[in-house]
């Protein structure tokens, strides 16, 4: 190594420097293509509108409030209409099909634009949306419609303010005096009411002490009732025990006696005394010549 | 085969391109590094307390980013005056042909973007840390993707340009062949003031012609 190459070595500070300067740029591009979405695969897709205010390059596109992509360019065309093309990350590619719609929103009221997507349900299952496919874009009322609309019915709002102003002046104190009244009559019948019922409690607290006096004599007699009855069972049941072998020889006896008589009817039915007594001529009959 | 052999002269080594670049590089050193990265985060700091205390700026989020995109427009300026002060003195007594300014040009050039990416990781990572709520990794992946591709590429841009420019200026204080020699302390201050007035003015013809220029493009 020659003296002049040795001095005129990059040094070893100078070459770490270097290496950290290169580090940062790759650093700050790494962050910079992350927050970019350069690293993420994208759809372009593009829509139509008529007015450019309120959009710009960069501006976040959300489906439901999620981010998910970014417009990229806003053309001027020849017609003048502008044309927005926008990157969408390729992994919410399937929730936008054909029925969806982009619209401009914003957070809050003084929060950051934003492009915002409807997603499609009926897209789920079917084959993604391709790349460069347009969708439809549906404006907001600017702030302008919507104080032209304010203005505009400024003057029917004042005519049903000023008409229910005056039903108020006219209906409202008879209103009120009927309520009055109302309340009065009620007060006094509550009152009555109560009177009444004070009444009726004092009653009623004298007709239950008789109830309850009635029952206790009641129930004394029914005691003495229940104690008769029972003595009677009592001795109806001996003199049943009493009777019982009186009754069964009278029984027995009276069934002799019945078999007796059938015998004696049964012999009598059976003699020649009694056809003579139920045809008298033809005993004779049989005896002539 | 001789002349081979022998060693070169200093001199004559020294003039190649790739040897001044070089040698313009072994001046980078830890010193200046953190100098700059020191201009970065006192200039932050001034910045972020300038908007919280006098201009009421409460929302965190707007103070990083406001100050994290302003001084990456101050950027260039302050980093090309900083080279220009500290390598001012030697390019004065560099070789006066204009012929042999690129390797020098280059140089302060690249120094230039080289010390512009420190200072912005220095205002990055203060702005971070000081209004960090806890998650400082995340706060500073959110402040380095604010940094907008084309401003960034911009800045990076004006700095090598200005850096350029500035070492032209000192170089040129060389240029007039025998006219009355002057001393070098007048010389330096002569070429940094200039050197301030140049570049401030350039600044200013990028704000107003340029930037409008390029975000009216879309």
């Amino acid at each position: 190594m020659t003296p002049a190459e040795r001095l005129h070595r990059p040094r070893t500070q100078s070459l770490l420097l270097l290496a950290g300067a290169a580090g940062l740029l790759g650093v700050f591009v790494l962050g910079i293509a992350r927050a970019g979405d350069w690293l993420t695969p994208s759809v372009r897709l593009r829509f139509r509108t008529l007015d450019a205010a309120g959009l710009q390059p960069g501006m976040a596109v959300r489906i439901s409030g999620f981010p998910v992509g970014q417009v990229r360019r806003i053309v001027l065309q020849r017609d003048a209409q502008v044309l927005v093309e926008l990157d969408l990350q390729d992994p919410y590619r399937s929730m936008v099909g054909r029925r969806s719609r982009a619209e401009l929103a914003q957070v809050g009221l003084l929060g950051d634009s934003y492009i915002a997507i409807t997603p499609d349900p009926a897209a789920i299952g079917q084959p993604p949306i391709g790349d460069g496919e347009t969708l439809v874009f549906s404006s907001r009322p600017s702030l302008d419609a919507l104080i032209a609309e304010v203005a505009s019915s400024r003057i029917p709002l004042l005519r049903a303010l000023s008409s229910g102003l005056n039903l108020a002046e006219t209906r409202l104190p008879s209103s009120l005096d009927q309520l009055d009244r109302t309340l009065t009559a009620t007060r006094r019948l509550a009152t009555r009411l109560e009177a009444d019922t004070r009444r009726s409690s004092s009653e009623l607290d004298r007709t239950l002490v008789a109830t309850r006096q009635l029952a206790e004599r009641l129930e004394g007699r029914a005691d003495g009732t229940a104690a008769d009855l029972s003595a009677l069972i009592r001795r109806l049941e001996s003199t049943e025990t009493q009777t019982r072998p009186l009754l069964l020889t009278t029984l027995r006896e009276l069934t002799t006696m019945a078999s007796a008589t059938n015998r004696l009817v049964k012999t009598l039915n059976d003699s020649w005394l009694f056809e003579l007594i139920d045809r008298p001529g033809d005993h004779l009959r049989d005896r002539r010549p | 085969m001789g002349a081979i052999l022998t060693p070169a002269p200093v001199a004559a080594v020294s003039d190649e391109p790739i040897q001044r670049l070089m040698r313009r590089f072994d001046r980078l050193d830890a010193g200046l590094v953190a100098i700059v990265m020191g201009m970065g985060a006192v200039v932050c700091l001034g910045f972020i307390e300038l908007l919280r205390s006098p201009l009421q700026q409460l929302s965190r989020v707007t103070i990083e980013v406001l100050a994290v995109r302003a001084l990456l427009f101050m950027a260039p300026l302050l980093v090309s005056l900083l080279l220009l002060m500290r390598d001012g003195p030697l390019l004065l007594a560099g070789d006066p042909a204009p012929r042999s300014w690129g390797p020098e040009l280059l140089a302060s050039g690249l120094l230039s973007m080289v010390l512009l990416l420190y200072f912005m990781a220095a205002v990055i990572v203060t702005a971070g840390l000081t209004l960090n709520q806890g998650d400082a990794v995340g706060e500073l992946g959110f402040l380095i993707g604010q940094l907008e591709p084309a401003r960034f590429a911009a800045a990076l841009v004006k700095a090598g340009g200005y850096g350029a420019i500035a070492a032209a200026l000192c170089l040129r204080q060389n240029r007039p062949a025998g006219a009355a020699p002057q001393a070098m302390a007048s010389r330096m201050a002569r070429t940094i003031l200039m050197g301030i007035a140049v570049l401030f003015c350039l600044d200013l013809l990028w704000t107003i012609a340029i930037d409008p220029l390029r975000m009216g493009s879309h």
